[in-house]
């Protein structure tokens, strides 16, 4: 009997370990490509990366089209202060003087 | 003068001569890891997200993609054609059915929780053809330019959708008198704590309409995870931003909701055709809701060159139209800058959330360019404005014009 019984554990054990590796049929998963992008260079290139990737991809820049430095302050500030943007107020200019020289007319 | 959407063109057009000159929102197609020039329009990038199919890149995170031109030409869009618009960078990604679960609470005698299985055996399956379009679709075709998601025509689409109605739902847990709003709460989130939930709230008295669904398929299929599986909030007649996507709470509140993106975004003026100037911004604001009505252009595409052998030959316009629910009741096309205006032929209704295709048989009586208007009405008589222009660039609904060129081959017609 015990000859029997050993292959038959083991066998449940390899079904329970190929059971675990293959997803549930109730899980749907799916995984997110990132599209490489570089964020051209000027200054105030740092300040972006560090304040605005926390939430979106720099595209979101780089999509517009040209706009004027009122323009972007306001967008820069309706960033801080509307959504709640991690941007100090010393950095605003520094933000805005990028966005100028990316897309400002 | 009319704005004119030329993207489609260049982008065929650029796909085959890889390179760019014609002026539109968006410039050429270029590699994904392509430099981005300073001061230059951006590259438009094709991207394959998991159970899409090729679709326009806006941003990668959030995940933001545009329907090209091509899906147009389906009455009902495919899932997997369907335009993707998230807010917050932190998208479910994973879903396990067994775990889900749809919580109801708040101003009810009963509070609820409902797997999609539940959904499905205990309330009676409804379904409709609805249009589903972003409240900033064809922001980039403002003038002046806007800033935010630079969306050409094709955050919008058109689909089955399968479900049950968020009224049944509501009566099974009984709202309490007294009751205001009702909130919906997908599961994405914020990558910051500074940042709000994407919730969005609907009147009670709203939300109670028949017509109301929880989707939990669509087009006869379960939704791609990107379009918000595996339970969707269908407000038909209303913007995409009511369409609350992976919806798992709804909360009844006995006042009213001032939630982030109820109160300080998604806000238009409150005229129906949401005017106003960049010299007199309106004070005004009220949240977005009903579709404004509009036609779009099928075919010809812009800047498209129309080969006929004689003066007087015929050539099929098609377009779409749609509304908030009222019904699209003529569409008119004008072959001569909007001094006179004939009536395109209406395909067969699909409902009337749905949007309706029309075709237009133009006689084009001279070679050369022709510039081409159309103008829907619907059944409570609203129309089309020849500019518009609003701060955030929503509730596009301007007439539309296209501009194409008829070369006359000289062949007389048997």
């Amino acid at each position: 009997m015990k000859r029997l019984i050993l292959p038959a554990l083991v066998m449940a054990s390899l079904i329970t370990v190929a059971r675990a590796a293959v997803p549930e049929p109730s899980v749907h998963t799916i995984t997110l490509p990132v599209v490489p992008f570089e964020l051209p260079d000027a200054p105030g290139r740092k300040a972006v990366m560090d304040r605005c990737v926390a939430c979106h991809t720099t595209r979101y820049i780089t999509m517009q089209p040209r706009f004027t430095r009122e323009t972007w302050t306001n967008e820069v500030t309706k960033m801080k202060k509307t959504f709640g943007a991690p941007v100090a107020d010393e950095q605003v200019e520094e933000i805005v003087n990028y966005l100028v020289a990316v897309r400002g007319k | 003068m009319i704005a004119i959407m030329n993207r489609r063109t260049f982008l065929r057009a650029t796909l085959a001569t890889a390179a760019a000159s014609t002026a539109g929102p968006r410039m050429h197609v270029a590699r994904a890891d392509a430099p981005v020039p300073i001061n230059e329009p951006a590259s438009q990038t094709m991207v394959k997200f998991p159970e899409k199919s090729e679709l326009i890149l806006l941003t990668d995170r959030p995940p933001n993609l545009e329907m090209p031109a091509s899906g147009f030409v389906h009455d009902l869009t495919p899932n997997e054609g369907f335009f993707v618009r998230w807010h917050l960078a932190a998208v479910p990604t994973t879903i396990d059915l067994k775990q889900f679960r749809l919580a109801i609470k708040g101003h009810v005698e009963s509070a609820l929780n409902f797997s999609i299985d539940d959904l499905r055996k205990q309330f009676e399956p409804v379904s409709y053809v609805a249009v589903n379009q972003c409240s900033g679709n064809s922001r980039a075709l403002f003038t002046p330019r806007v800033p935010g998601g630079q969306w050409g025509n094709g955050a919008v689409g058109n689909a089955k959708w399968i479900g049950v109605r968020l009224k049944d739902l509501l009566d099974k847990a009984k709202v309490k008198p007294g009751a205001v709003d009702v909130t919906f709460q997908g599961l994405d989130r914020p990558p910051l704590p500074t940042i709000a939930n994407y919730v969005k709230s609907l009147p009670v008295a709203k939300a109670s309409e028949a017509d109301i669904i929880l989707a939990y398929e669509m087009n006869g299929k379960e939704m791609p995870m990107l379009n918000g599986f595996p339970l969707r909030l269908i407000v038909p007649g209303w913007y995409g931003t009511y369409w609350v996507k992976a919806l798992n709470e709804i909360e009844v509140t006995a006042k009213p909701f001032e939630g982030f993106w109820m109160a300080k975004t998604y806000r238009v003026t409150k005229n129906p055709d949401r005017l106003e100037t960049p010299d007199n911004l309106a004070k005004d604001m009220e949240p977005i809701s009903t579709l404004t009505v509009r036609s779009l252009f099928v075919k010809p595409e812009p800047g498209e060159r129309i080969a006929l052998d004689v003066a007087g030959g015929k050539y099929e316009v098609q377009g779409l139209a749609m509304d908030s629910g009222k019904g699209i009741k003529k569409v008119e096309v004008s072959v001569d800058k909007g001094k006179t205006w004939d009536q395109a032929k209406l395909d067969p209704d699909l409902g009337k959330y749905s949007w309706r295709r029309w075709r237009f048989n133009w006689q084009p009586q001279f070679g050369g360019p022709h510039m081409l208007m159309a103008r829907a009405t619907n059944e409570a008589g609203e129309t089309q404005t020849i500019h518009q222009w609003n701060r955030s660039g929503y509730a596009r609904n301007e007439i539309e014009s296209v501009d194409v060129t008829v070369g006359l081959l000289g062949r007389q017609q048997p």
